[in-house]
């Protein structure tokens, strides 16, 4: 999966949890919680993600990422 | 006749197999129009009443005179959430739009929210086991809060707006009822002087199915689809299962003076009792004690009452103890009694049940008619007086609306015309 394809999911995966989201509102420089997703919602979507792209990744590695960015370049690196 | 102290229904909302809307609701109850049909895939083998059809987006987006923030965050709380929390956040929006409530002044922490039911998870929980039992690093976070009860209450607090007491009740079968007498309880110690009780839909698994049909309790042994579900009739087989929620909008009447909102029924009379009987069946002394306590509490005389919305589930044994019942606590008045069953129209709604009826009950009484049951063709009993196969025009006074629950646990509701 490139890093457009993991945006992507993470994109469609928190739009499923706040559906009043549009993809363009989801950019890499902002965070989950900026955009209204509470902390179990949070989780949730990592999970999914993770599911998806077949990875374990203990949560605790998410704790200090500060956006989405982050977020999809610790998946990517994550991917063998 | 009424009392200042009965609690007056202010608002009523539903959703189920035969009716999205009130007008829909009134409509399917003057034909005896049953939404159960006999089931495939995961449910072949039974019939049923359920909510296949609802969308809670499209249904959402139908509803008027509902503040765009209330919608925004029903969307949210509803977003990955189960049907029973849709189903649940629909009816109770819908009935406080009924109630006017959206443009009332309410302090949200003066309203209560009580939700009846248990095992609401049931279906959640084993579709979860079968998907990440292997796996249990991807089962979703979220299940650490939605296989609890509670989070049903939490989603429609937050949708809402409601930050008074809020708490889930159980009962089984009887749950509906049992939620209508906790709320008069809140309401009468002024603990809140607005009460929401939603009935929240049953969501079973195919283990609940099939631990019903084992114990002999389901119906659809023999007869399937519309025919299936016989209240009171001889060919009654057992219960027939419904989906669908309800919720009453429940206020003082020393509130609503100042507020000019005025009541579509008063609640004057409830009753809660049990069998001393862990087991399923029912039980005539009990249903008895809990009719005649339910008609004492509202200061009427038995003579009084007029209809009887009965639990009638169409199970033979509780049928036919129900009956009993009736003739021999209204044995002076069984001339002057109607008696009907909505479970025909609607399925047994298990833990909303008692809501769903109760409103049926005020529906019935508001507009002037006595639903049919068009499966009646060989009652059970010549004695009593069944609205039978076509409606009945009449203006009802006085109905009492019964739900018996497993574990020995009786309620009835007294409710009383505006």
């Amino acid at each position: 999966m490139t890093q457009t394809d993991i945006l992507k999911m993470i994109q469609e995966n928190l739009i499923s949890i706040l559906p009043h989201l549009n993809p363009d509102d989801i950019t890499p420089n902002q965070s989950m919680r900026d955009l209204g997703a509470n902390s179990i919602d949070r989780a949730d979507i990592l999970v999914r993600t993770m599911e998806q792209l077949q990875l374990k990744v203990p949560l605790i590695e998410f704790a200090t990422l500060s956006n989405i960015g982050e977020l999809v370049d610790l998946f990517y690196s994550k991917q063998a | 006749m009424r009392s200042t102290d009965d609690i007056a229904v202010t608002g009523i909302g539903l959703i189920s197999a035969v009716a999205a809307t009130l007008d829909e609701f009134v409509n399917a109850l003057r034909i005896g129009r049953t939404g159960i049909r006999q089931l495939d895939g995961e449910y072949s083998g039974i019939s049923g009443a359920l909510l296949d059809d609802f969308n809670f987006r499209s249904a959402l987006e139908m509803l008027v005179d509902v503040p765009e923030d209330v919608k925004r965050r029903a969307l949210i709380a509803s977003s990955r959430a189960s049907k029973c929390s849709q189903a649940a956040i629909y009816s109770a929006i819908s009935a406080c739009q009924n109630a006017s409530l959206f443009r009332r002044h309410c302090p949200s922490g003066r309203i209560g929210l009580i939700v009846a039911g248990q095992n609401l998870n049931a279906n959640y929980t084993y579709d979860c086991h079968k998907k990440y039992a292997n796996d249990l690093e991807y089962l979703p976070p979220s299940y650490g809060i939605n296989y609890l009860d509670t989070h049903v209450l939490g989603e429609i607090s937050e949708t809402l707006n409601i930050t008074g007491p809020g708490l889930t009740v159980g009962g089984a079968s009887a749950s509906g009822n049992v939620s209508i007498v906790q709320a008069i309880q809140l309401l009468k110690a002024k603990v809140v002087d607005v009460c929401l009780v939603v009935g929240a839909m049953a969501e079973l698994s195919p283990l609940e199915i099939q631990g019903f049909r084992n114990m002999g309790a389901m119906g659809c042994k023999t007869l399937q689809g519309a025919d299936s579900c016989r209240p009171f009739d001889e060919l009654h087989e057992g219960f027939v299962y419904g989906q669908g929620s309800g919720c009453l909008v429940l206020e003082r009447q020393d509130r609503m003076a100042a507020n000019e909102k005025s009541a579509l029924a008063y609640i004057s009379g409830v009753s809660l009792l049990m069998d001393g009987n862990r087991s399923s069946n029912p039980s005539v002394d009990g249903e008895i004690r809990c009719m005649r306590q339910a008609v004492d509490q509202s200061g009427i005389d038995l003579e009084q009452v007029d209809y009887v919305n009965t639990h009638g589930s169409s199970s033979p044994l509780g049928d036919e103890t129900e009956i009993l019942a009736i003739k021999t606590l209204f044995k002076n008045n069984l001339a002057g009694l109607w008696v009907n069953s909505t479970k025909e129209i609607i399925g047994h709604c298990l833990y909303s049940a008692g809501v769903m009826e109760c409103i049926a009950t005020i529906v019935q009484l508001s507009n002037n008619f006595l639903h049919p049951n068009k499966n009646l063709q060989n009652p059970i009993d010549d004695d009593v007086r069944f609205v039978g196969r076509e409606y009945v025009e009449t203006q009802v006074q006085c109905a009492l609306s019964n739900s018996f629950g497993f574990s020995g646990i009786n309620s009835s509701v007294l409710v009383k015309a505006a």
